[in-house]
């Protein structure tokens, strides 16, 4: 498969870096979630062979934010190839392994997920991404054991202040949810995505599967009811 | 459809990637990020299935030796409107009952002249894979605007007609084979006239179990070349408009009087009780098992229909939620190109396979029993290898003849060339082709220079066995490119079934499933019509044996009756007359 205008960039000749404050406008851009805008001040500093390591970081990441995953895949590599101790290069094999999951590369992401676990071994998304993997695979077993992995990092850094984590847990106890089901254990099943909705009442997708789910343990009020907050949910835009 | 990617606290979670962007708050040292030790990651200690099959699979593009060197046209290339990227229908059937299988190509037209279009075409099937053009000869003559097309007797009268859906005039081919010239008739005054909107896809079936072939007709959505619907924005690049925010049209239903002319049941069914939707395609068959046939839609990015049919005659309602058919697992409408049907889980009852765009998986639905079906995609392991292209044509075929059915996938980009490759893909998509492999399907791995590493930007596919080896080939439509012809090498040993109820337009059995018991095990086939996408293959249940021998089969027929049949053929082609005690050779 093609992999994008990516490619085009990258047979340019080497260049050079850009300076700080040019990194940090980039920076602000992406935050500011203006993608176009961080790539076109970061493309004329990028390089293939003699990266800077965070220049291509930003840059992937303003193409994997608008969900150009071939686009972003090699600036991603290149990244986390670069030398040196830079801010975020531990970041590179988390991204570069959402970006090989969703080109449906599953050796590639679950090494890149296993690679930043060793970096980082408290982020619970690369567990979940793992278990995406292993589900991906129909090895149910070791998929719910990674979601299981994702959402006990995940609490514990809830718990520790890091709130902004609590959407990573509730979509891990979803997937859980979804490979409990998988694995014909609709109680189990029922049980998680419930904690899901718990911790994310606005979570569409668990809701549909809760719906799934109790309809199959033949509870078809709670069902019901299940299917309304999925209607609601997914009309209030979430 | 797309997955979502949400902002932490303002969205919903998914998992299509970072949510909360972890590495990215670190990258941007905002904060620390923890270093403490934790638990090694672990990797699958099993086999499973992401490896593709390494061996080659004995595929050759026979294209230039066939005959059919033909430029299917669906206005231009780089497409400007959504109008020319949903066409490419192709059917496959023995239009002068010689034996042979023939091909007809609707064909498109520009956005210049959409009603004066570059003419459907007919190419006449001669023993091996050699194909003549008989367009002219045999009197056929169609110029609209030509998207599915749909095969039936819908008179009677022993000889196969089309329904060619259309933007523009749908069309109704009359089949006079035989007759003196011309032996094609455009038929304008049978009661399928209808406003001349946007119609997909047009599929026969017996709704109302009367012996002769109805028609549901798929309508996609309100779309004026004069006034085209303004570009938008996708992924933040500019594309042309549609489908979304574009008003849908409502699908029709017409009951076949038994003579070739129609009424009109839209309106009375219950197929428009519901709210428009962009509709794609439909299948026609008994989902249920519950003796009536029912119509299952695939909606572009909106939820499936099943009309499920009710005691009532022309009475259906809607249960594809109750079932859990409208959506995918996670509960997300899919776009849903493409629809086949297989007992992937040898339950006896049928599963729903469906293509779907980038960014989403195709989506295999497996019954579970009672009326249910569940979202199995990933444990079949048919949503890896979907992620990235977007589906068209999907079809089961036991294409290794090995007694297990695979799935043949083609893919191609709806965006032009420019857009597509910043997204990430090209408009042009190589194919999959899925080899059951114990409970999995997996990937066979294409090779340089293969059919199956070739990029194209398919839609329409059809298979049938072209050249008598027992095996399936494939001929596909690609837009604004020439059709091409996949001669498949296996050969083996295989087994054809067709149906046969004399004196009715449902002579061929479609919406029956046929049985096949062998000392090795169970095969089941539905001769569904609607599977591909806007395509017709032969209505045939072709078996693969491998070293099983046949020993008996049960046609379950469309209106519910049993038939049970001994085979005394190891291999090769039967027929089974309906109210016949034995099966003949053909």
């Amino acid at each position: 498969m093609d992999s994008g205008g990516g490619s085009v960039v990258a047979t340019m000749a080497a260049r050079t870096a850009p300076d700080p404050e040019a990194l940090l406008q980039a920076e602000q851009l992406l935050l500011a979630g203006r993608y176009e805008e961080t790539a076109l001040l970061l493309e004329p500093h990028l390089s293939a062979d003699s990266p800077s390591g965070r220049t291509e970081l930003l840059y992937a990441l303003s193409q994997h934010k608008q969900k150009r995953y071939a686009r972003a895949r090699p600036w991603f590599d290149a990244a986390r190839k670069a030398p040196g101790d830079w801010a975020g290069r531990d970041s590179c094999p988390y991204y570069l392994g959402w970006c090989l999951y969703n080109l449906g590369e599953l050796d590639g992401a679950e090494e890149s997920f296993a690679e930043h676990l060793e970096l980082l071994p408290t982020e619970g998304d690369s567990w979940f991404g793992m278990g995406l993997v292993a589900s991906d695979r129909g090895d149910l077993e070791l998929a719910a054991e990674r979601f299981s992995s994702a959402i006990e990092l995940n609490a514990a850094a809830v718990n520790a202040g890091r709130t902004q984590l609590a959407a990573d847990l509730a979509k891990s106890y979803a997937r859980l949810g979804e490979t409990e089901r998988l694995r014909d254990r609709p109680e189990a099943a029922r049980d998680a995505l419930l904690n899901c909705v718990r911790v994310h009442p606005g979570h569409t997708t668990a809701w549909y599967q809760l719906h799934e789910v109790l309809l199959e343990l033949g509870e078809d009020s709670a069902a019901a009811d299940a299917l309304v907050a999925y209607e609601q949910s997914k009309q209030s835009g979430s | 459809m797309s997955r979502s990617e949400p902002r932490p606290g303002d969205r919903p979670p998914t998992d299509a990637g970072p949510l909360a962007p972890v590495g990215f708050v670190c990258l941007l040292g905002l904060v620390a990020c923890g270093q403490s030790e934790g638990p090694a990651p672990a990797t699958s200690g099993k086999e499973l299935a992401t490896s593709r099959k390494s061996d080659s699979f004995p595929w050759t593009d026979a294209t230039a030796s066939s005959g059919l060197e033909f430029l299917l046209r669906s206005g231009a290339v780089p497409p400007t409107q959504i109008l020319e990227v949903k066409g490419g229908g192709l059917a496959l059937f023995d239009w002068n009952a010689d034996g042979e299988l023939d091909l007809f190509v609707p064909n498109g037209a520009s956005l210049e002249a959409p009603d004066m279009g570059h003419g459907a075409r007919l190419f006449e099937g001669a023993p091996g894979i050699a194909f003549s053009d008989v367009t002219e000869a045999s009197g056929l003559s169609w110029s609209g605007w030509g998207m599915g097309v749909a095969v039936g007797d819908v008179d009677a009268d022993g000889r196969s007609d089309l329904f060619v859906a259309s933007y523009g005039e749908n069309g109704l081919l009359m089949n006079r084979c035989g007759d003196p010239k011309p032996q094609w008739l455009t038929t304008a005054d049978s009661g399928l006239g209808g406003p001349a909107d946007w119609s997909t896809q047009g599929t026969f079936g017996d709704l109302d179990l009367d012996g002769d072939l109805d028609l549901y007709v798929t309508c996609y959505l309100e779309f004026d070349i004069a006034n085209p619907p303004p570009r938008t924005e996708f992924l933040g690049l500019e594309v042309f408009g549609g489908p979304a925010g574009l008003p849908a049209l409502a699908d029709r239903v017409y009951e076949n009087r038994g003579d070739g002319t129609f009424i009109d049941r839209s309106a009375d069914s219950g197929i428009q009780d519901v709210d428009a939707a962009h509709g794609l395609g439909a299948v026609i068959c008994d989902l249920d098992l519950d003796g009536r046939q029912d119509i299952y839609v695939g909606n572009d990015s909106m939820a499936n229909f099943l009309f499920r049919g009710t005691q009532e005659p022309w009475r259906f309602e809607e249960v594809a939620q109750s079932l859990g058919l409208a959506r995918n697992g996670d509960g997300q409408a899919q776009a849903t190109m493409g629809i086949a049907i297989a007992d992937v889980n040898d339950d006896g009852r049928p599963d729903l396979f469906t293509t779907n765009f980038a960014r989403d998986t195709n989506t295999l639905w497996v019954s579970r029993g009672e009326r249910l079906w569940r979202d199995l995609s990933k444990v079949y392991g048919l949503a890896a290898s979907s992620r990235e292209p977007v589906g068209w044509a999907a079809l089961f075929g036991d294409y290794d003849l090995d007694t297990d059915e695979d799935l043949f996938v083609v893919n191609g980009h709806v965006y032009p060339e420019s857009v597509a490759r910043q997204l990430n893909s090209a408009r042009a998509q190589a194919p999959l082709h899925l080899v059951r492999d114990g409970n999995r399907f997996v990937r066979m791995e294409p090779t340089a220079g293969g059919v199956l590493a070739e990029l194209h930007c398919d839609r329409g596919a059809v298979q049938g066995d072209l050249d008598g080896d027992g095996d399936l080939d494939l001929i596909v439509a690609e837009l604004g490119a020439p059709l091409r012809v996949l001669e498949n090498g296996s050969g083996g040993r295989a087994l054809e079934v067709r149906l046969e109820q004399a004196g009715c337009g449902n002579r061929e059995g479609l919406g029956g499933v046929v049985t096949l018991v062998t000392d090795g095990g169970v095969q089941r086939r539905w001769l569904a019509s609607g599977v591909g996408y806007q395509s017709c293959s032969p209505v045939a249940a072709h078996f693969g044996l491998g070293a099983d021998n046949p020993q008996r089969l049960t046609v379950l027929w469309p209106d519910g009756e049993v038939s049970e049949l001994e085979l005394n053929v190891s291999e090769g082609g039967v027929v089974v007359e309906r109210g016949a005690d034995y099966v003949r050779v053909r």
